[in-house]
Formats: C-alpha cells, sequence, structure tokens
C-alpha cells in the first residue's frame, strides 16, 4: 500500500478498494524504525497482565509519549482521515497482550454489534504492533472480507478454521486498520518474547464519504480489482456474489457519488 | 450413544449446498479428548480435513443436519450473515483408545 505523496497522505482509490473489499488496509511503512523500538521499550516497562478498564480507557496511550507520537505522524494520520474524516474520536484504547508460551487462540469474534447502516456507518479499530511479529509470535488473525457479513459480537465463535484466513504479522512497525466488523482473533505465541499489540478504536464525527482521493473511483483499474478479486475470498464460496453487490454499492456512496 | 464411545462432532462449510461442492471453512468438537485438552482452536489448520461432506461419509461421518436452502424475503436480497451451508456430521470413537480413530493431524 502507498499514499500519495509527502503532503497528501490520503489513500488512493484503489487502496480504498481494497478496504471496502478486505476490511481492511496494512502497511509496513509509516512508522520510523526509532519510533517503533521506543514503543516496544514502554510496552515492556508496562505493568503486564492489568486487564481493560473500562473507567481508564486510555492508560497506554498516556503512559507512552512514543505511541502518541505513531499516531500523530502525517502519514497515520492520513490514513485514518481518509476512512474516519477529520479529527475522529478516540473512544478508547489499549496496549493487547500474548504472553510468552500462550497456548491458547483466542476465538473469533467482532468488536461491536450491528452498526444500524452497516457497513457504510464504521468505527475504525488500528492494529499497530511496534516489534517483529512473526506468526508464531501471536499476532491477530482476521478474515479477509468477513467484515461485509451481517454478525455480531460473538455469533462467529463456534468457527474455527477458514480458507482464507490470514494473520497479520511481519516486521516492527506494522500498522493496519480494520473495519469494526471483521472477524479476528488473537493467536497462540510459541516464542519466549511477549507479543503486543496496541489498538485503538476511533469513531467517525462525520458521513464517511469522499473522504479518501477519489481521482479515479471509476477507472478500469478499480473495476477490475473488484472484478477480480473473488480469488481472495475462498470462504466465501457462492456467497460471493452478494459480497461483490454489497461492495459496489458501498463503493458508490463512498466515493460521494450515490 | 454406544456404551464406551465418545461422540466427534464435525461442522463443514461448503462453498454451495451441494453436498459434493468444496469445503470453505471447518471445526472439530471432539468428545474423546480428555476434559481440559485442547479443542481445535481458531486458526490451527490450514487445510480442511475433508474436501467435502461426501468425502467425510466416505470416512464414515454421519451427517447430522443439512442447511434449509435460503428464501430471500424483500428488500434483503443481498444480505449476508454467518456462512450458510453448514453441514454438521458425527461419528462415535472408543473412550479408551480415542487416539486410534483421529485422523486430523
Amino acid at each position: 500500500m502507498t499514499t500519495t505523496t509527502s503532503t497528501d497522505h490520503r489513500l488512493r482509490a484503489l487502496d480504498m478498494a481494497r478496504f471496502v473489499a478486505d476490511g481492511f488496509v496494512e502497511f509496513g511503512d509509516l512508522v520510523p524504525r526509532e519510533l517503533n523500538e521506543q514503543v516496544h521499550r514502554d510496552a515492556l516497562a508496562y505493568p503486564k497482565n492489568r486487564g481493560y478498564n473500562p473507567n481508564k480507557p486510555r492508560e497506554f496511550w498516556e503512559y507512552s509519549a512514543a505511541v502518541r507520537e505513531v499516531f500523530d505522524l502525517p502519514a497515520v494520520r492520513g490514513v485514518a482521515e481518509s476512512l474516519l474524516g477529520p479529527d475522529p474520536v478516540h473512544d478508547h484504547s489499549f496496549l493487547h497482550t500474548v504472553a510468552p508460551g500462550k497456548r491458547e487462540a483466542q476465538r473469533w469474534h467482532v468488536d461491536s454489534s450491528l452498526a444500524v447502516d452497516h457497513p457504510r456507518q464504521f468505527d475504525i479499530l488500528v492494529c499497530y504492533f511496534p516489534h517483529d511479529a512473526r506468526p508464531e509470535m501471536g499476532p491477530t488473525l482476521v478474515l479477509p472480507g468477513s467484515h461485509v457479513r451481517r454478525v455480531s459480537y460473538h455469533d462467529v465463535t463456534r468457527y474455527k478454521n477458514f480458507l482464507g484466513q490470514r494473520q497479520l504479522s511481519g516486521p516492527g512497525g506494522r500498522i493496519a486498520f480494520l473495519h469494526e466488523s471483521l472477524w479476528h482473533c488473537a493467536q497462540p505465541n510459541q516464542t519466549d518474547q511477549w507479543r503486543f499489540m496496541f489498538k485503538i478504536r476511533y469513531v467517525p464525527r462525520v458521513p464517511q464519504r469522499g473522504l479518501f482521493n477519489t481521482t479515479g473511483w471509476d477507472s478500469p483499474e478499480v473495476g477490475a480489482f473488484f472484478n477480480d478479486a473473488r480469488r481472495d475470498y475462498p470462504w466465501a464460496g457462492d456467497g460471493f456474489a452478494a459480497m461483490g453487490q454489497a461492495w459496489r454499492t458501498w463503493w458508490r456512496y463512498l466515493a460521494g457519488v450515490a | 450413544m454406544i456404551a464406551g464411545t465418545r461422540q466427534q462432532v464435525l461442522i463443514l462449510h461448503l462453498a454451495e449446498p451441494d453436498l459434493g461442492a468444496a469445503t470453505v471453512a471447518w471445526a472439530l468438537y471432539d468428545g474423546s479428548q480428555p476434559a481440559g485438552d485442547q479443542q481445535m482452536q481458531a486458526g490451527d489448520q490450514p487445510e480442511p480435513p475433508y474436501a467435502s461432506v461426501v468425502d467425510a461419509m466416505h470416512d464414515g461421518w454421519r451427517v447430522l443436519q443439512l442447511p434449509q436452502l435460503p428464501t430471500y424475503p424483500r428488500g434483503a436480497e443481498h444480505e449476508t450473515g454467518p456462512l450458510p451451508w453448514e453441514y454438521v456430521l458425527e461419528r462415535f470413537v472408543s473412550a479408551e483408545a480415542p487416539d486410534d480413530d483421529h485422523d486430523f493431524d
């Protein structure tokens, strides 16, 4: 994924189309290495197993100046604002951990109930891995394309494995922006190191349309992307046709033309 | 329930309602495993144990549930939710030697 220029960090049409189809966009090059390393040091020094306290919804955010700096980077803000509009609400955030040697996977789930205007109306979950997150460390597993299915919270816990499931693994500094309805779960950690993932839930203040760089929204390139995307969602089977319909309707809304 | 046996429940999701269609998602709940042992977990198998429901039937699994075919209320023609082509299968294995009949690894 790439953003447009050094001054315009909004998502380009093809990247936004990828978000519509996959339910997330991820980047490996938005955050300088030194900043990732400082956030990792902060995470290691931060008390473990605190649990989420809804009365203190930004504890690690307030603890780590480095993580605040990450989310103030123009490149990071540009992606967030492409999806959410200006100045989105930081609803809550949390430093998610998977302890060394933890054998249990989290169950598949969604972080929300259904929005009234699902999937057009959505919060964004930003998942930031400050350190190298190899698959065996248990980075988050996601099901690309699942965000357009109408399910709520723990409806999907009975499922275990899907063709097309994918881990958000990669070098340190990986940052992914997830639609709130994307199915996901943490994975076991087979290493002797802590796995950290800092997650913010952002809530938009404006209708989510026309926020990205819409140049080329109806280009042959974007059209071909949607036409060719079927291969990426083998788990959907013949339900792909309905998903494709959802994408196209939503896409015109996002681009501000319908 | 046959004395001395334990139930295994296998859930296969297919690409289409045809029982010979390709498996696209799967889950196993194994009553023969000792209590507290780890069951199948989210994300722990990259490939399905059977290519289809028919394939599992050939290996001795009994089909417990077939999904209903869809109807489409007007105004909701394009709605999608959980995976629709969900087949539930079972078989019984020995409680004394549960590993004798396992072939999931």
